[in-house]
């Protein structure tokens, strides 16, 4: 096979992330792609957690809906899951579980998952499941054993070997089922596994951030408790502050005296920052914010996704000032957006924003390794003479920015509308001129946008839009359409948009932004732009990100 | 070098009014730092909104005049970001006590070295007279006009109960006695808290120059490094005591942080650590199981 979708199911407490967190670097070192996503219910124990593991022989990072098996792990994942469930799946649980389900699922293929041997100590079933898995797919037992030992070694002899002896039971019962080997992917050596926090915390450092200013709130906090554990070795700075407007207005005083700072938040946190980016903005104080989007409004959906928090960052803050929005599809792309980013934030002085959400956060996937040498980090602090204004009237907009203890002068930032020197000011001239000086930025910005990435058809009848996370789902879903009217437009930069995309919407008869909000928020904002076009929706808003087939069946249907 | 001045060029008017207390604060704060040998291109005066968080605009030094309450906070990032700066957080009560009371409190806990300073007029100046959390029981407002009724705050009960480590009050008419108290807070390592009794002569008519000669006094053999006897004389009201109260000597914020702790570079003039990051961005990422 070229690849297997396997979905495990079962409550939360089950072991379902350990399983995760052991399983797929073993995948990827046996040299399979790998692409894996998380379906939590926001509760600590029980309920219903999914994860799904794509194991590949190419690369393959759309997200699946159908799976080829199924283990479940509780009578409450089975009734959860079988919308991803066919007759072709092969299903695998402990009796009780299956039994259950015997007779709705009687055709379809199924084992008895045993972790209890006669009079023995019941195992843990997620190192059984494990074991199984590496049974089926023929890998190296040892492979297994050696990142059971590297990941338990801490907690004691007892825990490593309990876990090995359960491993070994998986493994025995998995080698019976056949017909799941999946190709080996020749590439495996030359690609990276991460997820999208690790992605955006790490192209962070890579852009030079020094110091992370969050409140915990999913899903956001995944990019803090990263760098946090990894303080010491990146030299940066990680405080979980009171709340959420304390956190971005340490990183406005944080970039205002020098450092780069990232602030990492969701939605709800995001909305009490809006005060915190309204400051930035007047006061031309480089700023970079992670959102990591979930459903709202208010607490929404604390643990699922959603592409609906495009306008919020748009139109944060009150009054007007420039700013800029990245919507990474790819782990490589986050990596070099969010290095962007303050490469950005620092030479035009404003707010530049990484939208992100639940799904691409906490997914994992295979990626071309990145490069951390050769990288281009520009900074663009001057040093002060006595004389120095910090908002001196330029003809791009841009003045020099200086930074306390750095020169001779002193720098002068203000909240109110200001003078050149930085002092408050009313007077009818400068109450002009400085927005408009800090909206000239937007030229050169404008100049500097990315491009869309295009895929599909050349002679497309059809364009398809999509922005942010969706991008490998609705690129796979363009592919086994099978049509050759498709034309796909994937956008990494939401603002500014680049000026000459005209080309793109004439050659189409039909344009279709995909989006996971129900108000259609792109659309809406191309429509804006581009008012000679008529661009329709095709959304999905339940907190669940677009599986491939829900693509592919709209796609048959148009 | 060593000067710090009240203006700039093209400096306009002052915004406060004529017999402000704000004058004396800030003429207090002129001297000190000058005293101290700093100079103003390693100060930075970080404030809120208010008239008291007008002083970045009036004294020739770093300044950041930021948002209502917000003043301690971005204090921080500034003081974390280059800790060889002479950090001041500045601004009144309705700034630091109200909107910004979460900041207050957590500030007194995270103990970066950077000092408040809260000028107390127990009125809302700015918006023209209402009350603010130390507004005494009673007084009548436009905008309280049966008199306040809500317990006026404590702020220094309540940074000694913090166990902060270093909380004074001053008073604005009695210049020498509160210089030397600014003078001690700025030098102290750590937190450093004082709240400056202030008239505001167009709004308060209560807390007047007079009113504050006759319900103060300064503190004599009292020990500060006693917490017990600290938070007893905060609780003392009528006269209030003025002085320190409380000195405690602990880990800066900035002491504690691992990313200091092996180099002392201060983040504004740090780089990117390339073998740190290579180590990583081609990591076969796992984490440790709790």
């Amino acid at each position: 096979m070229m690849d297997i979708n396997l979905v495990i199911g079962g409550a939360a407490g089950q072991g379902l992330n350990t399983l995760e967190t052991l399983m797929l670097p073993v995948l990827k070192e046996a040299g399979f792609h790998l692409f894996a996503a998380k379906d939590i219910m926001s509760r600590i124990r029980g309920g219903v957690n999914l994860v799904t593991i794509r194991v590949a022989g190419q690369e393959k990072s759309g997200y699946r809906q159908k799976s080829d098996v199924f283990i479940a792990l509780s009578d409450e994942a089975f009734a959860w899951a079988e919308n991803r469930l066919t007759l072709a799946t092969i299903l695998i649980g402990p009796a009780t579980v299956l039994d259950k389900w015997r007779e709705k699922w009687h055709k379809n293929r199924r084992y008895v998952l045993e972790s209890k041997s006669p009079g023995a100590e019941p195992m843990p079933l997620n190192m059984v499941v494990s074991g199984l898995i590496a049974g089926f797919l023929r890998l190296d037992f040892s492979l297994l054993a050696e990142k059971n030992t590297l990941l338990f070694d801490a907690q004691g002899e007892a825990r490593v070997a309990a876990n090995q002896a359960a491993l070994q039971a998986g493994y025995a019962q998995g080698k019976i089922i056949d017909g799941l080997e999946v190709e080996r992917w020749s590439d495996a050596g030359e690609y990276s596994l991460m997820n999208g926090s690790q992605a955006v915390a790490l192209g962070a450092v890579a852009g030079g951030c020094n110091f992370l200013s969050f409140y915990p709130m999913s899903p956001a906090t995944g990019v803090a408790i990263y760098l946090a554990q990894r303080a010491g070795d990146f030299g940066l700075v990680v405080e979980q502050f009171e709340d959420e407007i304390a956190a971005a207005g340490a990183s406005i005083g944080a970039w205002y005296a020098g450092a780069r700072a990232l602030v990492t938040t969701s939605g709800g946190g995001f909305a009490l920052m809006e005060e915190s980016i309204s400051l930035a903005g007047m006061s031309e104080t480089p700023m970079v914010l992670h959102l990591a989007q979930r459903p709202g409004p208010a607490t929404g959906l604390p643990t699922r996704t959603m592409q609906g928090d495009l306008n919020l960052v748009l139109h944060a803050g009150h009054g007007e000032f420039p700013r800029v929005i990245f919507a990474p599809g790819t782990l490589a792309e986050a990596f070099y957006l969010t290095r962007k980013a303050f490469n950005l934030a620092d030479k035009y002085q404003l707010p530049v924003f990484i939208l992100t959400d639940q799904f691409f956060v906490d997914s994992y996937t295979c990626l071309p390794r990145l490069k951390a040498d050769g990288i281009e980090t520009t900074y663009h602090v001057v040093k002060t003479e006595s004389d120095y204004r910090r908002y001196e009237l330029t003809s791009s907009g841009v003045s020099p920015r200086g930074i306390p203890g750095h020169g001779n002068g002193v720098v002068i930032a203000n909240g109110n509308e200001h003078d050149e020197f930085g002092d408050t000011t009313e007077d009818e001239q400068l109450s002009q001129r400085m927005p408009e000086k800090r909206m000239k930025k937007m030229e050169a910005l404008a100049g500097e946008s990315l491009a869309p990435g295009f895929g599909g058809h050349e002679e497309y009848k059809i364009l398809l839009i999509c922005w942010g996370s969706t991008y490998s789902t609705v690129r796979e879903a363009v592919d086994v359409s099978g049509r050759d009217d498709l034309g796909l437009l994937h956008f990494s930069q939401l603002w500014p948009l680049p000026a000459d995309l005209d080309s793109y919407f004439q050659k189409a008869d039909r344009i279709i932004v995909v989006e996971e909000n129900m108000t259609g928020q792109f659309a809406a904002l191309l429509q804006q732009l581009f008012p000679g076009n008529r661009f329709e929706s095709m959304l999905k808003y339940n907190g669940r990100h677009f599986y491939v087939e829900d693509i592919v069946e709209k796609l048959e249907a148009l | 070098m060593n000067t710090f001045v009240s203006t700039r060029p093209g400096s306009k008017d002052i915004s406060w009014c004529p017999g402000c207390g704000n004058f004396a604060i800030r003429n207090m704060l002129m001297a000190v730092l000058a005293d101290l040998g700093l100079d103003p291109a390693n100060v930075a005066l970080i404030s809120g909104i208010g008239q008291a968080a007008k002083m970045p605009h009036y004294i020739q030094a770093n300044g950041f005049h930021t948002l209502h309450g917000r003043a301690i906070p971005i204090a921080t990032g500034v003081k974390i970001a280059n800790p060889a700066l002479t950090v001041i957080a500045e601004g009144g009560d309705g700034d630091m006590y109200a909107e910004g009371g979460n900041h207050f409190l957590h500030g007194l806990r995270r103990n970066a070295d950077i000092t408040l300073l809260v000028h107390n007029n127990q009125v809302y100046g700015l918006t023209k007279g209402q009350a603010s959390p130390t507004t005494m029981i009673g007084m009548k407002t436009p905008a309280q006009p049966e008199g306040v009724f809500e317990e006026p705050l404590n702020p220094l009960a309540l940074a000694i109960a913090s166990n902060a480590s270093f909380v004074a009050r001053g008073y604005s008419g009695q210049a020498d006695k509160t210089k030397a108290i600014l003078r001690q807070a700025i030098l102290h390592r750590g937190f450093s808290f004082i709240d400056i009794f202030q008239p505001c002569v167009s709004f308060n008519k209560v807390n007047t120059y007079d009113w504050y000669e006759e319900n103060t006094y300064w503190m004599k053999d009292h020990d500060p490094t006693q917490r017990g006897a600290a938070l007893q004389k905060a609780l003392e009201s009528f006269p209030f005591p003025l002085g320190i109260f409380y000195r405690y000597q602990k880990k800066t914020f900035e002491e504690n942080i691992v990313a200091y702790q092996n180099d002392q570079t201060p983040l504004s003039q740090r780089r990117v650590k390339i073998e740190a990051l290579s180590k990583y961005v081609n990591f076969l990422s796992y984490e440790k199981t709790a």
